[in-house]
């Protein structure tokens, strides 16, 4: 059976390594087989923010990658709406939800990770 | 996906809805949550606010949730805050609501200590723990969140 990890960012990208560490341990896991959630927390909102190509690598990138590869991405809905970002400004197909998306997620997985600090 | 709270698009944890039910949600038959503390509150960091919404959301589902509050996070834990004159909301409230729900919420006596505080500055219901009591939690527990 396939398990699950849970990963929560809540760190954004570049004040720290977080973001960068949660997408690419999300792509790997994937990889491995694992089924894997990631939850935008706090700052880890503005992860998705990063939407625009750019000539080196970065973490839209990666969690365009992820998105595409069946890593399943969600945002906090409140966190987002109280940083002013909205759906039009990040990547597209992740969902702005509540918090009851997250306490299922974590109802349902092996692992959880928490990125922060 | 069903909720048991309509917590909208912002989704706050509406916590006086909660209250009103108090009895139905302090089932407790679930699993458990542990969630580790580390951030002071207020203007810096919004991980406290955010730590005690993700316990109010588990106490919301009928599971348990425990919070300790180590380093920098104990002063999550400390009564009569008054942040209004950097006008911002008061933590206080999301704190009594979590232990009114049957949320658990523990202080590490060390980062008490440390910072010149003692039991009697904490909000009521908030029990201090030692290093082997926090060991205790964390092996009891299948999920702990950092924040």
């Amino acid at each position: 059976m396939t398990k699950t990890i849970t990963l929560l960012l809540h760190r954004g990208p570049y004040e720290s390594e977080y973001a960068d560490l949660a997408v690419n341990f999300a792509l790997k896991a994937r990889e491995k087989g694992y089924n894997v959630n990631l939850w935008l927390y706090g700052d880890g909102v503005w992860t998705p923010h990063v939407k625009n190509e750019k000539d080196y690598p970065n973490v839209g990138e990666h969690l365009r990658k992820a998105l595409k590869d069946g890593v399943n991405v969600k945002i906090c809905s409140r966190c987002a709406e109280a940083r002013d970002v909205v759906k039009d400004d990040i990547i597209e197909g992740i969902p702005m939800v509540g918090l009851f998306d997250f306490t299922d997620w974590l109802d349902n997985s092996d692992k959880v990770l928490t990125f922060m600090r | 996906m069903e909720t048991p709270e309509d917590c909208g698009d912002a989704c706050l944890i509406d916590t006086k809805k909660l209250l009103e039910k108090k009895d139905s949600v302090i089932a407790g038959t679930g699993s458990d949550l542990l969630i580790l503390l580390t951030e002071g509150t207020y203007g810096l960091f919004d991980g406290p606010f955010n730590a005690i919404q993700v316990g109010n959301a588990v106490l919301a589902t009928e599971k348990n949730a425990t919070v300790v509050l180590l380093d920098e996070g104990v002063y999550f834990g400390v009564k009569n805050q008054d942040p209004s004159e950097i006008e911002l909301p008061n933590n206080t409230n999301y704190i009594k609501d979590f232990i009114e729900l049957g949320g658990r919420i523990l202080a590490l006596e060390s980062s008490l200590k440390r910072r010149g505080l003692l039991n009697d500055d904490l909000i009521e219901g908030i029990n201090l723990i030692d290093h082997s009591q926090l060991v205790q939690e964390i092996e009891k527990h299948k999920i702990s969140l950092t924040f």
